[in-house]
């Protein structure tokens, strides 16, 4: 049905965009030539899409997706390579192809749909169901300017799914609409895909390729990475975007220097004073100051805390540890801790193992008298965070949810 | 792809239609400008060239005149419109592929309507000082055909080359300014005297055609001054020529270079 062959697209980016004839001849007086930086965004990439397959295109930002489909829309010409198709090809890259502002509704839609392709007669004879299901029966005479955009969407989500096509070529549009009207558009995929519509689709969430892919194909700076089951390609994404995660996070761990929290004074921080929060860092098991940390490795959270009023009854210092969508996975409180004149103390809080999984952590910290009615002196919020990634080669890559507890499996 | 040749006659009808309903649909006399415009030029032109310098002692040079400001208001506006066809559709031509010559035949067709309509004004202009249909008066449609041919012919050769160098819709803007004056519309030709500069006037393709129609439309006659028409016999094969070049050198440049169209945008 689609037959992509050894296709092959690079662009060649101007280093500085000359858009004028002066700066092309500046440029060339200066010696600076034609600078140009190519970007290969396809590297011999080769499939086949089956007759009325629902086949989706997932990767990255930049992978080379959207350069795929419009190869295969037309758009633009490869360097290399070819596209069969076995049938009429409807491109909907994007909705309202072709929508102009000042136009009715009626007019943008003969407009949308000359563009698309169809005929003035299909258009006659299609005119009023675009209408009912866009639902603008009633403004079918108004300029484009003044709808609103949910309206706008709705009108061109209608025209492009009227058109009658073999193929249908799909970028990234579910996540338009409100929720109402998702449900109808998928309702239309459902009924493209009974009708035996052969669809490629482009798209981000994981949810909708899952529900509505025979086959996932996965492409990564250009190249074809894993093609086949949905389930299968979308885990060799998720593997794909972990590592890259863990990647970035660690050179970002070397390139930063060890973050030191210094308390704000402000609405997050309250308490009756008598001794403080002075300052919350973060080490490994060496000693060394960081504050990303893998799994499993060990982590240390150094409190300084300061007592300013002499003759204090022993404290108590509390941490809660937060996930940055605010579930408190603990909190834990240290036995009583003897004042040391008027100056500081530093304490430590060590993970052996921290057991959690991969996310941003914040520690509230708070110090209180450590008997009676437990009069709290300093409360920190957000006094310091870590990150946590999970190492592809240890042994909790493949773990997900908040932690890993200690466990193991024992097959009786 | 989804359509054969009647979908994409039906896109350069559409489009040309909505161009040419979104040229006048905001302005509050609408189509009437582009009859308003020049003729507002040609009373400007009349009064100071007509009246006061009394540049022809013809009494039909009013008539010329404004035959010749409608021809050379019909290439500028068309040709700039043409260069720019790409870039206006820019936003269809990077989300569908269609032949990229539907939207430049779009926006010529849009042009060469307004100039049809514009016409009938200059004839109501023609019926009230005498000037009626001779025998050479169907010539005129030829010169239009010719005229419409190189334009198109522009058009193609730089529409392209103008998604890439932005200065040209400036630099086009100068040529037509000097065209306008290397081109016998305020000025009779026979004024010139000189043989050198009457040649180098007729390099001109316009030359041709503006001059061709005032004859064969106004004085109906082809024969020049000294009585022969072979030297008019020789220039309309030189305007057919330089029409038929300048298409087919368009087109074969505008084939090579559109199918990167998309990506220039």
């Amino acid at each position: 049905m689609i037959e992509v062959s050894g296709v092959s697209k690079t662009f060649t980016i101007p280093r500085e965009r000359k858009v004028t004839l002066r700066e092309h001849v500046l440029g060339l007086l200066l010696g600076r030539g034609m600078g140009v930086e190519p970007l290969r965004a396809l590297d011999g990439v080769s499939f086949r899409v089956h007759r009325g397959e629902f086949f989706s295109v997932i990767g990255k930002n930049g992978s080379g997706k959207s350069t795929l489909l419009k190869i295969m829309a037309g758009i633009y010409a490869p360097d290399a390579g070819g596209v069969k198709l076995g049938g009429t090809l409807s491109p909907f890259l994007e909705l309202g192809i072709g929508f102009n502002p000042e136009l009715t509704a009626r007019e943008n839609v003969y407009l949308g749909a000359a563009v698309a392709g169809l005929r003035r007669r299909e258009i006659d004879r299609l005119y009023d169901r675009i209408i009912a299901f866009a639902e603008l029966e009633r403004f079918q005479e108004q300029s484009l300017k003044n709808f609103s955009s949910g309206m706008k969407v709705r009108l061109a989500f209608s025209v492009a799914f009227m058109v009658d096509a073999d193929i249908l070529l799909i970028d990234e549009v579910l996540a338009v609409g409100d929720a109402g009207f998702q449900q109808k558009c998928y309702d239309v995929f459902r009924r493209l895909k009974g009708e035996g519509k052969t669809i490629v689709f482009v798209s981000h969430g994981m949810n909708d390729v899952k529900q509505f892919s025979d086959r996932v194909m996965l492409i990564h700076e250009g190249r074809v990475v894993s093609l086949g089951a949905p389930e299968k390609v979308i885990y060799d994404y998720q593997l794909l975007t972990a590592h890259e995660e863990e990647k970035r996070i660690a050179m970002a761990a070397r390139a930063r220097a060890p973050e030191e929290f210094t308390p704000p004074a402000d609405e997050t921080r309250w308490g009756s004073g008598g001794a403080s929060v002075e300052r919350v860092s973060f080490a490994d098991g060496a000693g060394r100051g960081k504050h990303v940390f893998a799994t499993g490795e060990e982590a240390r959270a150094r409190i300084a805390v300061r007592f300013d009023k002499p003759g204090l009854a022993p404290v108590q210092v509390t941490v809660a540890v937060r996930r940055s969508d605010g579930l408190t996975v603990m909190e834990t409180s240290s036995g009583p801790i003897e004042p040391r004149g008027a100056g500081s103390r530093a304490l430590e809080l060590v993970f052996r193992g921290i057991e959690l999984l991969a996310g941003t952590y914040h520690l509230d910290v708070g110090i209180s008298s450590g008997e009676g009615r437990r009069e709290p002196y300093d409360f920190v919020k957000n006094a310091g965070s870590i990150r946590i990634y999970q190492d592809s080669r240890g042994p909790f890559r493949e773990a997900s949810g908040v932690a890993c507890l200690a466990h193991e499996w024992r097959v009786g | 792809m989804l359509r054969g040749r009647a979908g994409y006659f039906e896109l350069v009808k559409v489009l040309g239609l909505t161009d040419f309903k979104l040229r006048f649909s905001t302005s509050i006399l609408g189509y009437l400008w582009s009859v308003l415009k020049p003729l507002g030029i040609f009373f400007v032109l009349y009064m100071v060239f007509g009246r006061m310098l009394r540049f022809s002692a013809d009494p039909l040079y009013r008539d010329k005149l404004l035959l010749g400001i409608f021809i050379w208001g019909y290439f500028s506006e068309a040709s700039t419109a043409g260069i720019q066809s790409l870039l206006g559709k820019s936003h269809i031509i990077s989300k569908v592929y269609f032949p990229r010559s539907i939207a430049v035949l779009g926006a010529s067709i849009n042009y060469l309507l307004t100039f049809g309509i514009n016409l009938c004004i200059v004839a109501v202009f023609f019926a009230v000082d005498g000037v009626g249909l001779n025998r050479y008066s169907p010539l005129f449609l030829l010169y239009v055909a010719e005229l419409y041919l190189i334009v198109l012919g522009i058009s193609f050769l730089l529409s392209v080359a103008f998604l890439r160098f932005r200065d040209l819709a400036e630099i086009w803007t100068i040529l037509i300014t000097a065209g306008f004056y290397a081109t016998p519309i305020l000025w009779p030709i026979e004024e010139i005297r000189d043989p050198f500069y009457r040649k180098l006037l007729y390099l001109n393709p316009m030359t041709f055609i503006v001059e061709y129609s005032k004859r064969v439309l106004i004085e109906g006659r082809i024969a020049d001054e000294s009585g022969g028409t072979g030297v008019f016999l020789a220039g309309n094969a030189v305007i057919l020529a330089v029409s038929l070049v300048l298409l087919g050198g368009g087109f074969l440049v505008f084939r090579r270079s559109s199918p990167r169209a998309a990506e220039y945008i």
